[in-house]
């Protein structure tokens, strides 16, 4: 029980004026810059790192991790409300969230996202508190193999999982993989695909894509079909009537918690990230939870699943940060940067060496968090305000958005047309029935598998028996294989007695 | 009902505003960064925005450092009146940093972290842009390279090490990025020891790390910065460092190769800057004030060379220039030697 102790001492720390107000401060940012779409996490605390410079590091870890965490909980509001994902972790909560906001609920799908991430969130500080060294450990198994062989799970479940039409699903997740090779090779930095142009020689954006496929490609839905989209009428904008009743509670609860736990085991892992957590959470739940068959189409759990799990990473990537020294996201690895710049010597002495910083970090997580919860609740009334705002006026805000948005990251027209041309993309894949959510995951994911592929096979000299050398490896193979058989199994199965 | 509607408005137009993403993020870093100017006498050219000083590896490794260091001190004493802020941009081995920064054509507030490793990368991966096509800014420190393996590795010394890597692909050298100066450093072992180790390329030392601790390679080869930590606590030790002399500090009895006895296995790393092809001349004068002043403090001397054991130096934008050519050419020579380019 020493933990407990040195959490009371970290909880002193955490509990002076200044810290409190660097985690409300951090707390505050992240919530705008998980809203705005775009800009995620690694961006702000990219942003942020030199102006804390000055700081006391423990001050400044305090905020730049409550402006990490905090992201999460700001990402599904522009995900729930317009259905443009504030960045990539929220790319899930948009599946379940805006279905759920056009269907008159967005005060209960804010809500639901809200309270989810926050028991994401306190089911990873617990795990970070007591398992923390010994987790991060543990995450260190996996290597090249098995970390591509997690990529490839979730590559071949995504196609089957999202949308009614699996083949439709698969062709998404190609057309993403395609996409994402565009541009210099990672391992050997050829130019692929780029034609020469300067403006692809480093691939295609993803924020230009995101904006597009999301935001412009709803604009033009918006435009066409105009009549579908008149302004949603919620009777009372109170937050009374967006929290979640008692059996509402009782089909959040359990998704959360399960989500926030496997959420923060995938944070924890080098180099997966809250993308990949919600993601796989969110594919865990359509395969085992109860409410599977809503999912898609406005479930709160495809809510809960996805935030509880992103908010559960974020906090997971601190425990190989913090015991080991090594990042287990890119914003972690912009913190490790940052370790540095405040003289701290990030590696396994830090806990020793630096009692203080570490628990003063954790004990600030459960205030932070708390304080997340509290604001991001206490922006629902305003934020639905939003739904009641008219097309006529919504659509020319949305594209102003886009366009703005995407200019002013790489301050790049091409950008830009890159963005229009992927909303019409979008558009045209809507018409087909074709989900972007698919394609969106592919791209994030694909550079990730090609580079452990090739690490893969540098270790083992081109031998393929890498991929079965460990029983990590072996066990998520296996898992692989029932994921893509079941389905024709079930088949099987079920027709000799269509009774059933 | 009428204010109803003009606070809907008012409220979409904010967010609206607060989407504009970059638009935001700048008016944050201007109101808190700005300076009044620095007051002594200034070049004819100053930064009209943020300077993007583009780091061409993720955040952590000794790149970022460099820049990072370069930039709190730079901002701090006031060298430059707008902030010099850091930009991470791996992949490529480096290819894709050079890229962006060609791409910036005539800009001149966009420099980056110049490390003769990433021109060795673009040298042997017949990358689009190599270093001679950017403009080359002063060369600001020297670093070192050391072996580390795992404590408990079977191999505890260099000799060993050198031993049981005479087995075709049987020990695996992890290192940053190919054609870097891991790779170079690797295949350097390889051809002047007789050894047939394999290299297993990682985006950036911080996962070459990951994988070392986690026992998916059996060595790896780091800066000192990158692996003290480490080395500290016992969890990995050095086994010999490819620097001329013996590094000080909490290195002074790790043995050099050229000590073993093997005189060409000689290796260190330079950190310079660099800028966009067609940088005007003001604006190389002023880079080349800021970063000698830079180099003149006593924080960087304490706080980053001898922190980080690294060899203090200063080339100008010329000397620079002078001293690349000369190291280009070697690099050719070397790795077609090793096979690395026809």
């Amino acid at each position: 029980m020493e933990n407990i102790q040195l959490l009371l001492q970290g909880f002193s720390v955490a509990a002076t004026i200044p810290n409190i107000a660097a985690a409300l401060a951090g707390a505050f940012m992240g919530l705008i810059v998980g809203a705005m779409p775009g800009i995620g996490s690694l961006a702000g605390v990219a942003l942020l790192l030199p102006l804390t410079f000055k700081m006391n590091p423990t001050t400044a870890i305090i905020m730049l991790a409550a402006l990490y965490y905090s992201n999460m909980y700001g990402g599904s509001f522009s995900a729930i409300l317009l259905n443009i994902p504030g960045d990539s972790p929220a790319i899930m909560t948009a599946l379940d969230g805006y279905p759920m906001s056009r269907k008159g609920k967005a005060g209960k799908a804010l809500f639901t996202a809200s309270i989810s991430s926050f028991i994401g969130g306190s089911i990873g500080i617990i795990m970070l508190t007591f398992l923390g060294p010994l987790a991060a450990k543990w995450g260190l198994s996996f290597g090249p193999a098995e970390l591509t062989w997690l990529i490839i799970l979730a590559l071949t479940s995504i196609g089957w999982i999202i949308g009614d039409n699996p083949s439709k699903g698969l062709l998404a997740t190609a057309i993403g993989m395609m996409l994402a090779t565009i541009g210099l090779d990672k391992a050997l930095g050829q130019p692929r695909f780029s034609f020469d142009s300067i403006n692809l020689f480093s691939g295609v954006s993803f924020i230009p894509l995101v904006i597009g496929m999301f935001g412009f490609g709803q604009v033009i839905d918006m435009v066409v079909n105009r009549s579908e989209y008149g302004a949603v009428e919620e009777k009372r904008l109170t937050i009374k009537e967006s929290i979640l009743d008692k059996s509402e509670a009782k089909r959040v609860t359990p998704v959360a918690c399960r989500s926030g736990l496997f959420g923060c085991f995938i944070g924890i892992l080098p180099g997966a990230g809250a993308t990949m957590a919600a993601f796989l959470s969110y594919i865990m739940e359509k395969r085992v939870g109860r409410n599977k068959a809503e999912m898609g189409q406005g479930a709160m759990e495809g809510v809960a699943a996805a935030e509880a799990a992103n908010n559960g990473a974020a906090i997971g990537a601190f425990a190989p940060l913090l015991s080991l020294g090594i990042p287990g996201s890119g914003t972690a690895a912009v913190l490790l940067g940052g370790l540095m710049m405040w003289g701290l010597q990030p590696g396994p002495l830090l806990f020793k060496n630096n009692p203080d910083f570490v628990w003063g970090l954790i004990g600030s997580m459960y205030i932070g968090n708390i304080l997340c919860l509290i604001v991001a609740i206490g922006c629902i009334p305003i934020l639905m305000k939003v739904v009641r705002v008219p097309s006529s006026i919504m659509i020319p805000i949305i594209s102003c958005i886009c366009i703005v948005g995407t200019y002013s990251v790489n301050n790049n027209m091409f950008d830009v047309y890159l963005m229009i041309g992927a909303g019409v993309l979008a558009y045209f894949l809507k018409l087909a029935k074709i989900s972007e959510a698919p394609i969106l995951l592919a791209f994030v994911l694909t550079p990730m598998l090609e580079m452990y592929v090739r690490q893969a096979f540098d270790i083992s000299s081109g031998r393929l028996n890498v991929f079965v050398g460990s029983p990590i490896s072996i066990t998520l193979m296996i898992l692989i294989i029932v994921f893509c058989l079941a389905p024709v199994l079930i088949k099987l199965i079920k027709k000799p007695n269509p009774a059933e | 009902m009428k204010m109803k509607k003009m606070m809907s408005l008012v409220i979409s137009v904010l967010i609206g505003a607060s989407a504009a993403t970059g638009c935001a993020s700048k008016a944050l870093q201007t109101s808190e960064t700005a300076v009044k100017g620095a007051e002594e006498a200034k070049p004819a050219f100053t930064p009209g925005k943020e300077v993007e000083v583009v780091v061409p590896s993720s955040a952590g490794g000794g790149s970022d450092l460099n820049a990072r260091t370069i930039a709190d001190i730079a901002f701090k004493n006031q060298y430059t009146p707008k902030n010099f802020m850091v930009t991470n941009m791996p992949g490529g081995s480096g290819g894709v940093a050079f890229s962006y920064v060609y791409g910036k054509g005539t800009n001149d507030e966009t420099i980056m972290v110049l490390h003769n490793g990433q021109i060795m990368s673009t040298i042997a991966n017949n990358a689009p842009v190599t270093s001679d096509k950017l403009t080359y800014l002063p060369v600001v420190a020297y670093d070192n390279l050391l072996l580390v393996t795992k404590k408990g590795a079977p191999y505890q010394t260099v000799e060993d090490f050198i031993e049981a890597a005479k087995t075709p692909e049987k020990v695996k050298v992890g290192g940053s990025q190919r054609g870097n100066t891991d790779n170079l450093a690797f295949e350097l072992i390889n051809k002047y020891a007789e050894t047939k180790a394999a290299y297993v390329q990682f985006n950036s030392s911080g996962d070459t790390m990951t994988a070392l601790l986690g026992g998916h390679v059996d060595v790896g080869i780091f800066n000192p910065s990158e692996c003290i930590g480490q080395i500290e606590a016992g969890e990995l030790v050095p086994l010999a460092t490819f620097a001329p002399e013996k590094i000080g500090g909490a290195f002074a009895e790790v043995p050099t190769f050229k000590e073993k006895g093997f005189d060409n296995i000689v290796l260190s790393e330079v950190r310079a800057f660099a800028g966009p092809p067609k940088m005007s001349a003001e604006a190389i004068a002023f880079y080349d004030e800021v970063l000698k002043k830079v180099t003149e403090t006593d924080e960087w001397k304490t706080n980053y060379l001898e922190k980080n054991n690294l060899q203090p130096v200063y080339m100008n934008s010329a000397e620079a220039k002078a001293f690349f050519e000369k190291e280009v050419e070697s690099y050719r020579t070397i790795f077609k030697e090793v096979g690395i380019i026809q």
